[in-house]
């Protein structure tokens, strides 16, 4: 035993010779956290976190759509929650129905679900966090606002680096009633006629890229309301233009476990022209989410960079883990 | 904070910091430095109506030592580390339309005005997308982009007289932000100058880490300059279709307003008039005269008139708690709609919403509403000068909920705004999971003082009882001075978080002191 076993204690177990800390709650959060700076303990590097206790699904708000969830809850368990209300957290990629809430936020799909009008919004309206000192801190209440810096940032994407999440609520939709799947062949200028359908307002929940007997098909599902989808039909045959084949068997869904990637549109024009059959989720004017074989493995851009500074300003004591 | 008196001919001499540091930062900005107190006056403050109530009784917000005019982001480099240099503060300040007091000198320096920095970019036609320099003014941007034929989507009222730093400063919302989404929504990536003095540019997706541009906009120049951003447009819409629906209460309407978007519809514009708002204020269709200046009026007009509406303002508005009440003989709501996009589309869509409305009980009152609205949206502004005149102080004030709570909070503050001003509202910038209120006050007092002592009761009162409602502090019009206080009670623990952005890009804490954080 460590004395980083010893010091933790209760709060932590060896699951297969690597130390868990196992916080109950948000006050046993704050002493883990304690315990780390006192010990110059770093999460990820002498021992691990896991917020599984934290994994309440709270009640369902069924004016806004928006449901409350501790950090550690799977997202296939908070949809479960909804779907009595007739809500659904949305078309996500695959990947996404296995993660925590932690995890799909503060990792690196970001906790971004894309929305008519070709934008990318946060899945959590507002969220509850703890900083490296033990203290929390919730962001501020109403769907948007414009109070100083948005401080969703320091837990979207960032790891756990900054703050920890704790609790979040979520942002939901109406479940649909309907769905289409329609075919077409697949043209050259795939991204310029998507992107032009996102500009218009359409959403498809994914697009499919398929080989069938040395022909290449793209597949768009979408879903809503009936004159939801007969409206994002309009939009979507404008611009891909009259489809082949409508009400298809959709094409066997990439499994979870598919490698995956947030590309840029220029690099999916890449992807596509390698030939490679997989799928699109998330799609907006900004970046789509592939999943499938022959993805880049180039790492993107980071904005750790420029943000070391943060991260030592508000974890001195490096028990966050620090930036990568 | 106190107000300084304006005495005659002269301001408060710059401080002794700042004129020592004045040729370094003439040097930096290519002779466009003044300490003249004409300039120092004219960049002393933004639209706060606090500052006109001020300026009735002679008064005026502390002014800046100085006003820098750089043409450049190195200019902009230049500046900041002059001041670093100095221990100067500096006030971006774009085109001073802020009404919450975010451009303020409050702890002197020197104002940095950014209307210079006007680069229009050429529009990137297959990425949608256009670089603008923070100086270029919103409805610039806009004819220029649709001489292109696209759009930013992006309305603010003070399109004609804000900037994209500004906007970008404040966490700005447009009237079409129901489609088009908030400033924020529309970066791809932006450009600061830090207060160290650093060219910071935040990555565009995909990218790993944290979002930097989330934690840079709506710092409200406590961070750093903005110089410039790349931002997406949109193809101009081809169609249009608007309507207009009154229904028999506040509740209806914003039921209405809730459906449409679980539906999944995205009008652009959205908007729902509360019952005495709808009964005179939104009276669309009828052209007003225009104001005539005060220098070009003649007999009666240049002196019964004004004296009179102020009698008048002072017996009516200065007991608001009978005027609210008379706002209960009104119910009927309305709501404005206007969807675009593909003509298709937007037929489409007002379609759905027409059917949604009806099924609610919304007298259906056809296109008329929206077009009118679409024509005047600009035109209140343009009504406050005569309100000033009459006598009274009027303000808004801006916050956002979620469903569950926006009728509670609309009620709470109309209790609490009731005993100071008369209170109107509507209900716009919609979401799924909520809306924005924007509420108007207007009110008057026996004398200047009195009507600045109720104004500041009105703010403490309102803002109070919206956050104590479930409502947040402000939805578009950002922070400043005058929501400083609410903002730091509402994020607690959070204020830490700014204290360690504002350490790491504003070490020497010379950006904008006094706004956001204590």
């Amino acid at each position: 035993m460590t004395p980083l076993d010893q010091a933790l204690g209760a709060l932590a177990e060896r699951r297969e010779g690597v130390l868990w800390a196992l916080p109950r709650n948000e006050r046993e959060l704050g002493e883990v956290l304690h315990i780390f700076r006192d010990r110059g303990a770093r999460l990820n590097v002498d021992a691990r976190l896991s917020r599984e206790h934290l994994a309440a699904v709270g009640a369902v708000a069924v004016r806004s759509m928006t449901v409350e969830a501790g950090a550690g809850a799977v997202l296939g368990d908070v949809e479960r929650a909804l779907a009595p209300r007739s809500l659904t957290l949305g078309p996500l990629p695959p990947q996404a129905w296995g993660l925590r809430v932690h995890e799909a936020l503060e990792g690196p799909l970001c906790g971004l679900r894309a929305i008519p009008g070709g934008r990318l919004e946060p899945l959590a309206a507002r969220v509850e966090a703890v900083l490296a000192d033990g203290r929390r801190f919730t962001t501020q209440e109403g769907p948007r606002a414009a109070s100083g810096p948005d401080l969703l940032g320091l837990v979207l994407g960032a790891e756990g680096r900054l703050a920890l999440l704790t609790r979040a609520r979520l942002r939901a939709l109406r479940a649909p009633t309907h769905r289409e799947v329609a075919e077409w062949s697949l043209p050259g200028d795939l991204p310029r006629r998507l992107r032009q359908a996102l500009a218009q307002g359409a959403l498809p929940a994914s697009v499919g890229l398929v080989t069938r007997a040395g022909r290449r098909v793209v597949q768009a599902q979408w879903q809503g309301s009936e004159g939801h989808v007969e409206r994002e039909r309009a939009v979507l045959v404008g611009a891909l233009g009259p489809p082949e084949a409508v009400g298809v068997v959709p094409a066997r869904p990439q499994a979870a476990s598919s490698p995956w990637c947030e590309l840029s549109w220029r690099e999916l024009e890449a992807w596509l022209a390698a030939g490679h059959d997989g799928e699109l989720h998330r799609l907006s004017l900004a970046s789509v989410v592939a999943v499938g074989p022959g993805l880049p493995t180039a790492v993107p851009t980071s904005s750790w960079s420029l943000l070391e500074g943060l991260a030592v300003a508000m974890d001195p004591f490096g028990a966050l883990g620090g930036a990568p | 904070m106190v107000p300084v008196p304006l005495p005659a001919g002269a301001l408060p001499p710059p401080r002794a910091a700042v004129l020592a540091a004045a040729p370094a930062l003439t040097r930096a900005v290519g002779g466009r430095f003044s300490t003249q107190d004409v300039d120092r006056l004219a960049y002393a403050r933004d639209l706060w109506p606090l500052a006109l109530l001020w300026i009735r009784q002679g008064l005026t917000p502390p002014p800046p030592d100085a006003v820098a005019w750089p043409g450049s982001e190195a200019e902009v480099v230049a500046v900041v580390r002059a001041a670093r240099e100095a221990k100067v503060a500096l006030i971006p300040f774009g085109a001073g339309s802020g009404v919450c007091g975010g451009t303020w000198a409050v702890r002197g320096g020197v104002a940095v005005a950014l209307t210079r920095l006007d680069d229009l970019g050429e529009v990137d036609q297959d990425a949608l997308e256009v670089e603008v320099g923070a100086g270029v003014m919103g409805e610039t941007l806009e004819r220029v982009l649709n001489a292109r034929g696209y759009t930013l989507g992006h309305f603010p009222s003070s399109i004609r007289m804000s900037t994209v730093g500004g906007w970008l400063a404040a966490r700005s919302a447009g009237q079409f932000s129901s489609k088009y989404g908030k400033i924020e929504d529309l970066v791809v990536s932006l450009r600061m100058v830090s207060g160290a003095g650093a060219v910071v540019e935040t990555p565009r997706r995909p990218c790993v880490g944290p979002d930097l541009a989330a934690l840079l906009i709506g710092a409200e120049g406590t961070l750093g300059l903005i110089t410039s951003a790349r931002l997406r447009i949109f193809p101009r819409p081809r169609g249009r279709a608007f309507h207009g629906f009154d229904f028999a209460s506040v509740e209806k309407g914003l039921e209405a307003i809730r459906l449409l978007f679980r539906e999944g519809l995205r009008p652009a514009v959205v908007r729902l008039y509360d019952p005495f708002d709808t009964a005179f204020v939104g009276k669309h269709g009828q052209a007003g005269r225009a104001a005539r200046p005060p220098v070009a009026r003649v007999g009666p007009e240049r002196t019964l008139v004004p004296r009179a509406l102020q009698a008048l303002s002072r017996h009516t508005l200065g007991h608001p708690r009978v005027m609210n009440q008379l706002q209960r003989a009104f119910t009927r709501s309305r709501l404005v709609l206007m969807f675009e996009g593909e003509p298709g589309r937007a037929e489409a869509e007002d379609r759905a919403a027409t059917v949604l409305c009806r099924s609610l009980d919304g007298e259906d009152l056809g296109p008329a509403p929206g077009r009118e609205w679409l024509e005047k949206r600009y035109d209140v502004s343009f009504r406050m000068s005569r309100l000033i005149e009459a006598g009274t102080f009027a303000d808004t004030m801006e916050v956002s909920a979620p469903w569950e709570r926006v009728l509670e909070v609309y009620e709470r503050v109309h209790r609490a705004a009731s005993a100071h001003a008369f209170v109107l509202c509507h209900f716009s910038h919609a979401y799924a999971d909520g809306c924005s209120l924007y509420f108007s006050f207007v009110g008057s007092g026996p004398n200047e003082a009195a009507m600045q002592a109720r104004y500041e009761r009105l703010w403490l009162d309102a803002l109070s009882a919206a956050r104590q409602a479930g409502a947040n502090v402000s939805h578009h019009h950002g922070v400043g001075l005058l929501k400083a206080r609410a903002l730091q009670e509402s994020l607690g623990e959070g204020t830490r978080a700014l204290a360690a952005l504002k350490g790491v890009f504003d070490p020497d804490g010379l950006m904008n002191p006094g706004k956001l954080l204590p």
